[in-house]
């Protein structure tokens, strides 16, 4: 441990890697032992493929260390590659689905690549999302499976989690594709103040050349983003998901009546806290411009039970990538649990949340010790 | 510059509790921590000819084996391999400490290698000219290879067959330790008792693994390629003899792409860079019972190609002067020990 960025803490490496991202001319400029920390911890962060992109664009990658510089070049391949897979499942999900008649739009990073916004450049998409109405999400899932998509192992308690509290049935894989299928019928789980109606979501969806399936209004992608991140999950090593409502606003500002959609549309879904927590954030993090007003107008509405400086002080603590020689710090591991407990009791009455955490820790503490990997 | 081997367990144990083992394989460089003494013992072994270089601030991965904290540490030492701040694996018993850094290198190395055409197979180079052994199961691909190096080959990998696809013609070592598996420790460790074979590993999940070391001769060259030559996929059969066939360039180039890491990944450069190995290199099975008849078969293959008289395209700076690799390894018997079945 040899150099004096071994010491920073998980927010002073979040505000490092947020500003090689906005001007990447400055890594290349850093000593090599800063440099190879700081893109380990956007791998950590999984924003490497996006920081390999930024730095290719900026034409500067030729400067980095020559090991340094070929990780960029292999991420740009995945990152090639994971764009190409994602678009042939679109294009067999085009075929599979075409008798069946009923409305599917196209979720995050499947939706960002065939927009081909500046937030899929880079980006490492794991899954593809698509939205119908839950009426016919039955139809949509027995099509599938009879087409050759496959449900992925999963234990019995999970399985029923799934379908009697989740907003997407049990992932889906078709074939040897490594990218999962996951079929939602809200965009946010059910049960919570948060209730963007489906109908509505899917009534605004856009058509984009050359897709098969609609995506939805640029409002509706930033208010997913936003509610994914602060209402649904626990933070944890999110600097990415920021990222792309960075992005998404960024884009879509360009568009006349965007900020005056989706403030509107926050209000209507109750997403006015998550939206003001992205905004509040992302400007935090990464300097997003937002006009005085809409931030202004979307703090007034968005007020949620925890005070605001200790949620934002939670947020920002779990938020943070992991130290690469350090793994996660404590405190970012404890606001990653109450950020998670605070999801769950959006949700669910306190009994639902008992039993759920019991059942998880069991699974954890009776997990197999051997790993299931082959030893190459 | 100092080898592994001359600093001493003592000396290695503090690198990797201090600021890291460095270790340069040619096409990666990697950076390893480690608190767990045993491993420090086995690395010293089994990387014995390493240099290990100062200066180096950057990796292509920077990887740690720590003992386990929590609760089932209780009931058994464990330990984890530690990557960037990730836990990839479940934990590991901790006397399957080598296994565990091996494999977890291996990992990372072809996950991190897409700017590369990662083929599986192992590689030995004679005269400039590369062997590519591909790996099938059962087929004995790194006993052989382990069996070529010892008896004077130049190794260049025993488990990756790196390609730049801008440049097909060439191969990239990528020299790590060669892992044998359950009978075939005692089958070379019989063959070339000279051996530096590391410690035993008894019940990982592929049973028993030992590492050879690599020779001096070709950790000094792994940073020259070789031009690929010649394919042969192995295959070891208990019951029969030897028996040579030539395999058609379309079944090779089906063989050799399938069982690459990242051929997908690399969609139609990937398919030119193996259809260029393909056309340049003649593709033989080799089905064998005797390790020696395996040698000297593919010794065979290599003499009935006269390097001066195939106009082989040049492989650019890289290639040249590797026959002097191979002439001042072939002096070097410390290094690897001459085989007394062959010579």
């Amino acid at each position: 441990m040899n150099s004096g960025v071994q010491e920073l803490g998980g927010r002073e490496l979040a505000a490092k890697l947020a500003a090689i991202l906005a001007v990447p001319e400055t890594l290349v400029r850093m000593p090599a032992a800063e440099c190879d920390l700081l893109m380990r911890a956007a791998r950590n962060a999984k924003l490497l493929g996006t920081l390999a992109h930024r730095l290719s664009e900026a034409r500067v990658e030729s400067a980095l260390p020559q090991v340094l510089r070929e990780q960029c070049a292999s991420e740009l391949a995945l990152s090639r590659h994971r764009r190409q897979m994602v678009l042939w499942e679109i294009d067999r999900l085009s075929r599979a689905l075409s008798d069946v008649d009923t409305p599917v739009v196209l979720l995050k990073g499947a939706a960002y690549i065939v927009q081909t916004l500046p937030a899929a450049a880079g980006r490492m998409p794991s899954d593809v999302d698509i939205l119908v109405r839950r009426d016919r999400i039955a139809e949509v899932e027995r099509t599938l499976l009879r087409k050759g998509w496959q449900t992925t192992p999963m234990n019995a308690y999970d399985q029923r989690y799934y379908r009697q509290w989740s907003h997407e049935i049990p992932p889906l894989r078709y074939g040897p594709c490594p990218l999962e299928l996951d079929v939602h019928h809200a965009i946010v789980p059910p049960g919570g103040r948060a209730r963007p109606a489906a109908s509505e979501l899917i009534g605004s969806a856009l058509t984009v050349p050359g897709s098969p399936f609609p995506v939805l209004s640029p409002e509706d992608q930033t208010l997913h983003a936003t509610l994914q991140l602060f209402y649904d999950s626990d933070c944890s090593n999110r600097l990415r998901d920021l990222l792309d409502i960075d992005g998404l606003l960024r884009t879509f500002s360009a568009r006349p009546g965007y900020w005056e959609r989706l403030t509107q549309r926050a209000g209507a879904f109750g997403a006015a806290h998550s939206l003001a927590c992205g905004l509040r954030h992302t400007a935090r993090v990464f300097g997003t411009p937002i006009p005085d007003s809409v931030a202004a107008a979307v703090s007034a509405r968005g007020r949620g039970w925890l005070p605001q400086s200790a949620f934002d002080a939670l947020v920002e603590s779990a938020m943070a990538p992991a130290h690469p020689d350090g793994g996660a710090a404590r405190t970012a591991v404890a606001a990653a649990g109450l950020l998670r407990a605070r999801a769950l009791c959006l949700r669910f009455p306190p009994s639902v949340v008992i039993r759920h955490v019991a059942a998880r820790t069991l699974h954890a503490v009776l997990k197999p010790v051997r790993p299931d990997t082959e030893v190459a | 510059m100092s080898r592994i081997g001359e600093l001493g367990e003592a000396a290695i144990a503090a690198r990797l509790e201090g600021t890291g083992l460095p270790l340069d394989f040619g096409a990666a460089r990697v950076r390893v921590f480690s608190d767990h003494l045993p491993l420090a013992v086995a690395m010293t072994q089994v990387y014995r000819d390493y240099p290990v270089f100062e200066g180096e601030s950057a990796f292509t991965v920077t990887a740690a084996v720590r003992r386990a904290s929590g609760v089932r540490r209780l009931l058994r030492a464990q330990i984890r391999f530690v990557v960037d701040g990730d836990a990839p694996f479940e934990p590991f018993p901790a006397e399957t400490h080598l296994p565990l850094l091996e494999w977890g290198l291996n990992w990372c190395i072809a996950n991190r290698s897409h700017h590369r055409l990662m083929l599986h197979a192992g590689v030995v180079a004679r005269d400039g000219l590369a062997v590519l052994l591909p790996a099938y199961p059962g087929s004995g691909k790194s006993t052989l290879t382990a069996a070529l190096m010892l008896s004077g080959w130049r190794l260049l990998s025993d488990e990756f067959g790196v390609l730049n696809p801008a440049e097909p013609a060439v191969l990239h070592p990528l020299l790590r330790p060669v892992a044998l598996k359950n009978e075939s420790i005692d089958v070379i460790r019989a063959m070339y008792p000279g051996a530096a074979i590391g410690p035993a590993f008894p019940r990982t999940r592929k049973g028993t693994v030992a590492h050879i070391a690599p020779a001096r001769a070709c950790i000094d060259s792994c940073h020259r390629g070789a031009t690929a030559r010649l394919v042969v996929f192995p295959k070891y059969d208990s019951s029969g003899g030897l028996e040579i066939e030539p395999v058609a360039k379309a079944r090779a180039f089906v063989k050799l792409a399938g069982n690459a890491f990242n051929y997908e990944t690399l969609g139609p450069q990937a398919f030119h860079a193996v259809r260029a190995v393909v056309d340049r290199c003649d593709c033989y099975q080799l089905r064998y019972r005797r390790l020696d008849d395996a040698l000297a078969a593919i010794n065979g293959f290599l003499r009935g190609i006269a390097p001066a008289s195939q106009p082989l395209q040049p492989a650019r700076a890289q290639a040249d002067g590797d026959s002097t690799a191979y002439a001042s390894q072939a002096g070097s018997s410390a290094a690897a020990p001459a085989s007394p079945t062959l010579q």
